[in-house]
């Protein structure tokens, strides 16, 4: 092939087949420019920048979805590497952004509502909301791990900004000087780690690690010795481990969901995870897919590291919730604890994906299972925590305070947010009727087909049922608080009811928790479809 | 292995003794008369003022910060001019076929001998490579643009940026900033 024709095969594929299918991308790309032309043009006089946001934000989610369903009507597993294999674009690509899509409408309908950025600050705001956003999705369609790299830095650097979003509040810089420090330890260690496995195996991309990594240790004298390449893959987790805000890596957490404001705090929480989550999938599916040959043992004890590094996380955000007093560092600690269920699912994945024997069709069934829960408890997670941290972020613009004493009694003056907070709790604990319990019984279930592979993952789930427990009592605290104790004289009064727009986003944010509860079968299928594309 | 902590060890100890010894020949070598004017601190003859602990202002990280933006997005020309200019010079079809092939190799960073003679860039696909790069940048640069106008409307590389006007607007989420003593402001001279 001489150059003539790599050139018009370039340019053929970018401007024929790769451009058209990032349009949600350069949607958002397109609404952050023209949020900064309104402000330009003075535009905003008449169009504040929060509805060309919502505007935005909502054909691109329109054309994610037509995506999606043109995907699924067709069938079959389509993957496609678009820009030269940089990016891959499947079912599963799709369905993260129709996820971080919908979820980028619901929390710029907050913030509208709540009121965050006022119309100075509005594009700015906008801007890092939706470059981070753009982050995710990268991350989430990667194929290369340059463009691991890049998406898990495009959606950190609008992170840090947002966290300090509220300026002159001494916490708030705090909070946002913290997250920069562990964010830049985190890439390094990850950058070094992409360095040595794209150094080893003379590749970036995905779609060859696997291959690669086989030719390297089938050779009769293995060049490096499987505890090397798993300290390279386990490097690599690191970064995604600080985005996941799992154990050793979770520091920041509690102090920048203190120091942002609710509503920044909750888009980290549910979208920053689940960008992170789909790579971390598409990571682990890289090494550890089809027959991994010699290194198989050393795939399989990566994946029960991970599963202890899980049980630990929910383990420590569990008994550190406890002790807490502010409400956004409950949920902070709550989100940790969640991160650690989450990531149980991620484990089993990779343990039963590397099961000894030859049987790969049962292997693949079995973890296609994995990741099928993985991804219900993700879509429920996202209406749940951001049902909570709506109703936080509602309740702070009427009493300011986010403290647990401060919402003594509120049931009296305001039911709606009260049971919203109830059924979003209630799913976090995971109790029957709301969709956290399904989730959390597909993830426990994949951890027991998981434990007859090794029994080290039997212990894993026997620590994240005591989790469960665990979590009872400090979820309940608030609960009791909120409905129990008695409104104190003088208390500020909280202004909404049930008509009113904050009451009514609440509740439909809050009313998919109950409705994934009860009718599993429709998200389940659809999660199954997305998860099989993976396991070809 | 030894041999090289030897030399660490000697060099160490060398840098330690010859900065001890001057300083020890000075103590004893010269007088000691000290007057007032000889104990103060030296600043450039200037009489010293205050402490150095001073809060300077803000403004300076502001216009670092936009300098680091656009300096950093230059970088981004120079690969591209490298090429833009090669793939210019071989799109004219007047060249020789000699310059074309020399040029070709230095285009894909292979030596002239080895370059196949289908590899050799014709004229016209030379002319493609140019304009899609050509595109490719303008895209960047005008975006850049954009956010250029951006900081500028919004008055963030004025130097002495209109305070009063923001001062009697009400300051977003004053509810939620306890109020706090705003330090005065220290000037250096």
């Amino acid at each position: 092939m001489n150059f003539e024709e790599i050139l018009n095969l370039f340019i053929q594929d970018t401007a024929d087949t790769s451009v058209g299918l990032i349009r949600p991308e350069l949607i958002l790309c397109g609404t952050i420019l023209s949020l900064l032309f309104v402000r330009l043009f003075s535009i905003d006089r008449w169009i504040t920048p929060s509805w060309v946001a919502l505007v935005g934000a909502f054909v691109a989610f329109g054309f994610a979805a037509n995506d999606f369903m043109v995907l699924k009507e067709a069938g079959g597993d389509t993957v496609q590497e678009i820009f030269t294999g940089l990016l891959i674009f499947d079912r599963f690509t799709a369905f993260f952004r129709i996820f971080l899509l919908l979820f980028l409408v619901l929390v710029v309908t907050l913030t509208i509502l709540s009121g965050l950025p006022d119309l100075e600050d509005g594009p700015d705001f906008y801007t890092l909301l939706f470059g981070s956003t753009i982050g995710m999705m990268v991350m989430a369609s990667s194929n290369h791990l340059l463009i691991l790299f890049l998406g898990v830095e495009m959606t950190s650097v609008p992170s840090y900004v947002m966290v300090g979003f509220l300026k002159g509040k001494r916490v708030s810089s705090e909070a946002s000087f913290k997250y920069v420090v562990y964010g830049a330890g985190a890439s390094g260690v990850m950058l070094y780690g992409i360095s040595l496995l794209a150094g080893l195996l003379g590749t970036g991309n995905m779609s060859l690690i696997a291959e690669r990594l086989q030719m390297i240790s089938s050779s009769g004298e293995p060049i490096v010795s499987g505890t090397a390449i798993s300290v390279m893959i386990l490097m690599v987790m690191v970064g995604l481990a600080f985005k996941l805000s799992v154990f050793p890596f979770h520091f920041w957490c509690p102090d920048a969901f203190e120091g942002a404001s609710a509503e920044v705090a909750g888009f980290l929480s549910v979208a920053s995870k689940a960008g992170a989550f789909a790579l971390l999938v598409r990571f682990a599916l890289a090494f550890s897919a089809g027959d991994a040959g010699a290194l198989q043992p050393t795939f399989l004890y990566i994946g029960l590291g991970v599963g202890v590094i899980a049980a630990i996380t929910a383990t420590y955000g569990n008994l550190a919730a406890y002790m807490q007093t502010n409400v956004k560092r409950l949920l902070a600690y709550s989100t940790i604890a969640h991160a650690g269920y989450m990531l149980m699912g991620v484990a089993s994945v990779i343990v039963l994906m590397n099961a000894p024997g030859e049987d790969t069709a049962a292997a693949t069934a079995n973890a296609t299972q994995a990741l099928e829960g993985l991804l219900y408890y993700l879509a429920v997670y996202l209406f749940m925590n951001l049902g909570a941290f709506a109703v936080v972020a509602f309740i702070r613009n009427s009493i300011f305070s986010e403290e647990i004493e401060d919402y003594a009694g509120l049931i009296s003056v305001t039911p709606i947010l009260c049971v919203c907070m109830l059924i979003c709790m209630f799913s976090l604990i995971g109790m029957p009727p709301f969709g956290g319990f399904v989730g959390k019984f597909m993830i426990f279930a994949s951890l027991f087909e998981a434990g007859n592979i090794h029994w080290v993952m039997w212990l894993i789930l026997v620590a994240g049922g005591l989790n469960t427990v665990f979590s009872l009592f400090y979820y309940l605290k608030v609960l009791k608080v909120m409905f129990l104790d008695p409104r104190p004289a003088g208390a500020p009064d909280v202004d909404v009811r049930w008509g009113s727009l904050p009451g009514f986003y609440t509740m439909l944010v809050t009313a998919p928790v109950v409705v994934l509860g009860v009718l599993v079968q429709g998200l389940s299928s659809t999660a199954q479809n997305v998860a099989s594309v993976l396991f070809p | 292995m030894y041999d090289l902590v030897g030399h660490f060890l000697l060099f160490g100890i060398i840098i330690i003794g010859a900065l001890i010894v001057p300083l020890l020949i000075g103590r004893l070598v010269r007088p000691k008369l000290p007057t007032p004017q000889k104990d103060s601190i030296y600043e450039c003859g200037e009489p010293t003022i205050g402490t150095s602990y001073v809060q300077f202002d803000l403004r300076y990280y502001v216009v670092a910060l936009v300098f680091i933006v656009f300096d950093v997005e230059v970088i981004f020309f120079f690969p591209w001019a490298m090429i833009y200019g090669g793939a210019m010079h071989l799109a004219d079809s007047r060249i020789t076929e000699a310059t074309r092939t020399e040029l070709s190799a230095k285009m894909l960073n292979t030596p002239v001998a080895e370059l196949a003679s289908e590899n050799v860039i014709g004229a016209e696909s030379a002319y493609w490579l140019g304009l899609t790069g050509l595109m490719d940048v303008l895209v960047f640069f005008s975006v850049l643009l954009v956010g250029f106008a951006y900081v500028w409307k919004r008055g963030d590389i004025d130097w002495v940026r209109t305070v009063m006007k923001e001062r009697t607007q009400p300051t977003p989420h004053q509810d939620l900033i306890p109020p706090t003593k705003t330090p005065e402001k220290q000037t250096v001279s």
